[in-house]
């Protein structure tokens, strides 16, 4: 009997036993713990201080507003003087932000950070805990080989060396950064959900090692990666999406009924919370729940309506609660709120200008704003008009019916956009394969700083075998045509999969090549279903089966020479931040090519399992590479990391293009760091 | 054992946490007075371009020689900029230095900033090129110079 079964029926469970069970619950087992501190220790390495796109005022700002107790902010202390940074909406006299999803959790934080900067420098206690990851992954690996003891001790030497280092050269960190730190600390936590979800999903279905592999991989060879530190939505949109192919997963194989019901709830839960972040992309998650689940559910009788109902109600909740406060309507989201211009708060700030780059040199801001987010989409189906319950009469109940009329219709134009748009070439290459410089963007957003969703993950390359193999099955005239009700757990979450990215495809394809981009940003979940994909290809499985050494050698491998290899280019050519970054482009697709190739020839013959390991090795590793120089030379805004010893490293390369000159960011205190 | 030496370690954290934050550091003093010798060696002229981004970037940024100053006598922590200004297309490229205990030649580069190729309607454009020394807090010019920068694409 599960301890969530004996605490329903109202039996003691002891805290031993309930700490293990949410333990159980959120990691899975050891591996999964491990794999959350591999993600904190891999986002930690490039984890910089900077507001990296406007919007990002706009959360520090509902930050402090919520500090101190009012949804709207009063006082913008980020950003322009007026507080008019994109993700600022207006309600009356009233300024409002977006996501409050990610940000109320952040706005926890940033108090229990508050109080901890009073007595202690929050810097060095974060450093302090990012440093006991070393420890805790030293004690994994050494487990593995029955060396746990070994590998603690390496861990804690390796830990406290480096500790060591960044006391002696942390600088004291400014209470400007507090609300910045706590809303990447909320989307790196986020990160570390998917990757250990990952895992627990991907070990279901065949493996641990495969997990591990794919849990991995979400990180160190995904765009995922990137964006771990960098907060916007797109890190819990994805979390949302794992969790939602998870607990789908988990209802199909489910041994009893109740877990299987249970489940199945449990994934009407997830769309209603991501709409609390972001209610078209939560919108297009249910859809795709819905459209999948309903038709391949062994049973849909009321009692399991009723449950996925009340789950998706309850779940609901904080979104329907939220918008009556800010906009008096439970299913008018702020993102669908007139934008604000900048004239309510205007003189009301006290400090705020110019803090923008202020921490530190040539700030090196990555190409202009973060604009309009793109999705005009109001919640589709069964948010819109679902409820008036406010009580103000006649005219409150025709606003609500036209505000869903319209968002309907927007959310219909759109997706007959995007779809009518995946028929134009051009387009087409420069969203999947390569983007380059784009000449029909504005003169001051058209900074070639954009991959392509193949160049953000190569990975993708090996993509081209679905075809080949689905021409071989055709050949072959396998058929397995059963009743989607008999349709084994994973086939379902295929067709979720397959489901969602239509939709996604819809609510964003029109928009793109955009600015701002970095990596195809508003297709972000498309990196996670797109690690699942690749899973599912059986001469990847047998890849990472039979030759898992020549995957993490070529791996390894791949940073250990492309680092210094990228590093020189940028310092020998000179290049700029656009070079950098096409130069990087070139080179993805060209693994991208290679794993491609390798995946069209292995799903001919069968064969070929070290060349597999070797192109995927390479395929991840050029993304670690990317995320590794991007994160410390190409990208730091102002200089700052919360690493003290990043910083250190950053200020080596990120200026190792200007030869012979020496960084910019230079005092004193360093002076013994001189080589 | 593996807790206990979490916990040590946790016990360090905190440790150095509060030692580091405002309950643990106690106000020293700092040098007021900056200071800093800068002598202007070389600094580049005509050979100023705007050059077209490879690979395929499209956008334009400047590229130029080192600029080389001489630095002495420095006390605190001035700030070096330079400098190179092309108005007529509201681009700057500025890059700092900050000369806290450190003396001798220094080589600077501009920051490397782009400009849109449809901003470019000319084939050369007026510039200048300035060294500026900031010692507390105030700033003065070392050497300003207007020259032509040709465009390369």
């Amino acid at each position: 009997m599960s301890v969530l079964d004996r605490l329903l029926a109202g039996e003691r469970v002891d805290v031993e036993e309930l700490r293990a069970a949410v333990s159980r619950t959120v990691f899975g087992d050891r591996v999964g713990l491990t794999l959350a501190l591999v993600t904190f220790f891999w986002v930690g390495l490039t984890w910089r201080l900077g507001f990296a796109s406007n919007d990002q005022y706009t959360f520090a700002n509902t930050i402090l507003a919520i500090a101190d107790g009012q949804l709207h902010i009063t006082q913008p202390r980020y950003g322009p003087p007026s507080g008019a940074t994109p993700g600022t909406y207006v309600v009356g006299d009233r300024v409002y932000g977006r996501n409050y999803g990610v940000v109320l959790p952040s706005a926890i934080l940033y108090v229990v950070f508050r109080v901890i900067a009073l007595i202690a420098d929050v810097r060095v206690l974060l450093t302090g805990l990012w440093s006991l990851t070393l420890v805790g992954i030293g004690g994994a690996v050494g487990g593995r080989f029955d060396r746990g003891r070994e590998g603690v001790v390496v861990g804690s030497l390796l830990a406290g060396l480096f500790f060591l280092l960044s006391v002696l050269v942390a600088d004291p960190l400014s209470s400007r950064w507090l609300p910045l730190i706590a809303l990447q600390l909320t989307t790196a936590s986020a990160t570390a959900v998917v990757v250990v979800v990952c895992y627990r999903f991907v070990t279901r279905c065949y493996d641990r090692r495969l997990g591990v592999a794919a849990g991995v991989a979400v990180v160190v060879a995904t765009p995922i990666g990137f964006w771990a530190t960098l907060p916007k939505r797109h890190s819990v949109t994805v979390m949302f999406v794992i969790c939602a192919m998870y607990t789908l997963y988990r209802s199909r194989a489910a041994r009893t009924p109740t877990s299987a019901r249970r489940f199945r709830s449990l994934t009407y839960a997830w769309p209603a919370l991501l709409a609390w972040v972001h209610a078209p992309h939560g919108a297009i998650l249910l859809a795709a729940v819905g459209l999948v689940d309903l038709p391949t559910a062994r049973s849909n009788t009321r009692s399991d309506l009723l449950s996925i109902g009340a789950a998706f109600g309850v779940a609901l909740v904080p979104f329907l609660v939220t918008n009556t406060l800010i906009s008096g309507n439970p299913v008018l989201p702020p993102r669908f709120l007139p934008d604000y211009t900048g004239d309510i708060l205007s003189g009301s700030a006290e400090t705020a200008g110019g803090s923008a780059g202020a921490a530190g040199g040539s700030a090196e801001t990555a190409g202009g704003s973060a604009g309009a987010d793109g999705g005009s989409a109001e919640t589709g189906g069964g948010v819109v008009g679902s409820g008036s319950t406010g009580s103000s009469g006649i005219w409150r109940v025709v606003s609500v019916f036209l505000d869903g009329n319209l968002a309907v219709f927007r959310i219909f134009s759109q997706f007959v956009s995007s779809y009518a748009a995946l028929t134009e070439p051009e387009r087409l290459f420069r969203v999947f394969v390569h983007t380059g410089y784009v000449p029909r963007l504005r003169p001051n957003q058209d900074a070639a700083i954009n991959l392509s969703v193949l160049a953000s993950m190569p990975l993708l390359g090996a993509l081209v075998a679905y075809p080949v193999l689905a021409g071989r099955r055709l050949i072959e005239r396998e058929r397995s045509l059963s009743s989607p009700r008999q349709w084994s757990p994973i086939r379902v979450v295929d067709a979720f999969s397959a489901v969602y990215v239509v939709l996604l495809l819809g609510l964003y394809f029109s928009s793109l090549p955009n600015h701002h981009m970095l990596t195809t940003r508003y297709l972000h979940p498309l990196y996670l279903i797109g690690i699942f994909w690749i899973v599912r290809l059986p001469i990847v499985r047998q890849s990472v089966a039979t030759a898992s050494r020549t995957l993490t050698t070529s791996y390894g491998g791949a940073i250990f020479v492309l680092v210094p290899a990228f590093l020189s280019a940028i310092a020998v050519g000179r290049l700029v931040l656009d070079e950098s970054i096409q130069l990087y482009a070139l080179f993805a697709l060209f693994v991208a090519t290679g794993a491609g190739l390798w995946a069209i020839v292995s799903s001919l013959t069968d064969g070929h399992r070290n060349t597999g390991s070797i192109a995927l090795g390479v395929a991840a590793g050029t993304v670690s590479v990317y995320l590794l120089v991007a994160g410390l030379a190409l990208f730091p805004e102002t200089g700052e990391f919360l690493l003290p010893v990043a910083r250190i490293v950053s200020e080596r390369i990120h200026y190792a293009r200007l030869i012979g000159s020496t960084p910019p960011f230079w005092d004193a205190s360093q002076l013994f760091f001189v080589w | 054992m593996s807790r206990s030496l979490v916990l040590l370690f946790l016990v360090c954290i905190v440790g150095s946490a509060i030692a580091v934050g405002p309950l643990g550091t106690d106000a020293t003093r700092t040098s007021a007075a900056e200071h800093a010798d800068v002598t202007v060696e070389s600094i580049p002229e005509d050979d100023i371009t705007l050059e077209r981004g490879k690979f395929g970037s499209g956008r334009y940024h400047i590229d130029a020689p080192p600029a080389v100053v001489r630095v002495e006598n420095v006390t605190g922590t001035p700030i070096l900029r330079y400098v190179i200004d092309i108005p007529g297309e509201w681009l700057t490229a500025s890059s700092r230095y900050g000369l806290g205990g450190r003396e001798g030649r220094i080589s600077m580069r501009p920051s490397p900033v782009t400009v849109s190729p449809h901003a470019i309607d000319q084939e050369r454009y007026e510039a200048i090129v300035s060294v500026w020394v900031r010692t507390g807090t105030h700033e003065r010019d070392i050497v300003q110079r207007r020259v032509t920068v040709e465009v390369e694409s």
